[in-house]
């Protein structure tokens, strides 16, 4: 599988349950962060190196998914406040959407 | 056009939908009138019998972008009216019935009988017109009316929030109008 991925949970909040805000990457990791408010991932595209991680964060309401557009990975369901990790590990170009709103789109490019 | 097509349809099936829901778009211009307690009531309840016909939706529909709608407002309103359940718990209130919120209840038992007389690509798009022309209703009475009436900031900041979700789902739902047909 192109780009094999591997999820984790950042800090305390866990995918699909209300969570205070998690910590945000430490440096050790350092990739990008994505913002899921008002229904648009923001940035929108993000950068990273191959080996970082994208981190998005849930600060709707509702819930919120990061899903590859080609299913190669998805973050699950994650709830307000909750936070997923996705750790890229090949170049390319990833896009993805929220499951449950095919209408936000995002995508993240892997460069060295 | 798409846009000025689903315009049309909105009003098609608003103009169309049993007099309940006409009453509740005149209940809704009255709105101004209604208190804080009111608002979060008819709030609650508009969320909630959205989350009804998804369920209609869900044990009629086969078609799979329906079902994931369907499935999309049950999750969203839930969350949405989890919220203000906490809100209302955390104010120590008790949210008042209300002319409006009895309109909306009782033009939306009329509209569910019509849509359970259907089935097929008739019930699919009654459901996503209605879809559309529901989330309008409450979308223009939420930001018109209720938001610039509400005295309780954190009532305010709970509507604001939920009008942003409420307005992706219209958007969802023409979309859904178009993908579907309906009225091609």
């Amino acid at each position: 599988m192109r780009g094999i991925v591997a999820m984790s949970m950042l800090g305390l909040a866990a995918a699909g349950a209300p969570a205070s805000p998690p910590p945000p990457v430490s440096a050790g990791d350092a990739g990008a962060r994505v913002e899921i408010r008002a229904f648009a991932f923001a940035p929108a595209r993000v950068e990273v190196r191959p080996g970082q991680r994208v981190a998005w964060v849930n600060a709707d309401p509702v819930p919120h998914t990061a899903t590859a557009a080609d299913g190669a990975w998805d973050t699950g369901e994650m709830a307000r406040g909750a936070s997923v990790a996705v750790r890229f590990t090949e170049p390319g170009v990833y896009r993805y959407i929220c499951a449950y709103h095919p209408r936000m789109r995002g995508e993240v490019v892997v460069a060295e | 056009m798409t846009r000025t097509r689903n315009t049309l349809l909105a009003a098609a099936a608003t103009a169309a939908l049993a007099a309940g829901c006409a009453a509740a778009g005149d209940k809704a211009a009255d709105a101004g009138a209604l208190g804080d307690l009111e608002i979060a009531h008819a709030a609650y309840t508009a969320g909630s019998l959205d989350i009804r016909y998804a369920h209609l939706a869900l044990a009629v529909s086969e078609t799979p972008e329906v079902r994931r709608f369907a499935e999309t407002m049950i999750r969203d309103h839930a969350a949405v009216n989890d919220a203000a359940l906490a809100l209302v718990q955390e104010l120590e209130v008790t949210p008042q019935d209300n002319p409006l919120s009895q309109a909306l209840v009782e033009g939306a038992a009329a509209k569910r009988a019509e849509l359970m007389a259907l089935e097929g690509h008739a019930f699919d798009c009654a459901y996503a017109t209605n879809e559309l022309a529901y989330h309008q209703l409450v979308n223009r009475t939420v930001a018109e009316t209720f938001i610039p009436s509400v005295t309780v900031p954190e009532l305010e900041a709970l509507l604001s929030d939920a009008l942003v979700t409420f307005r992706a789902h219209e958007a969802h739902a023409g979309h859904m109008v178009d993908a579907l047909g309906c009225g091609a």
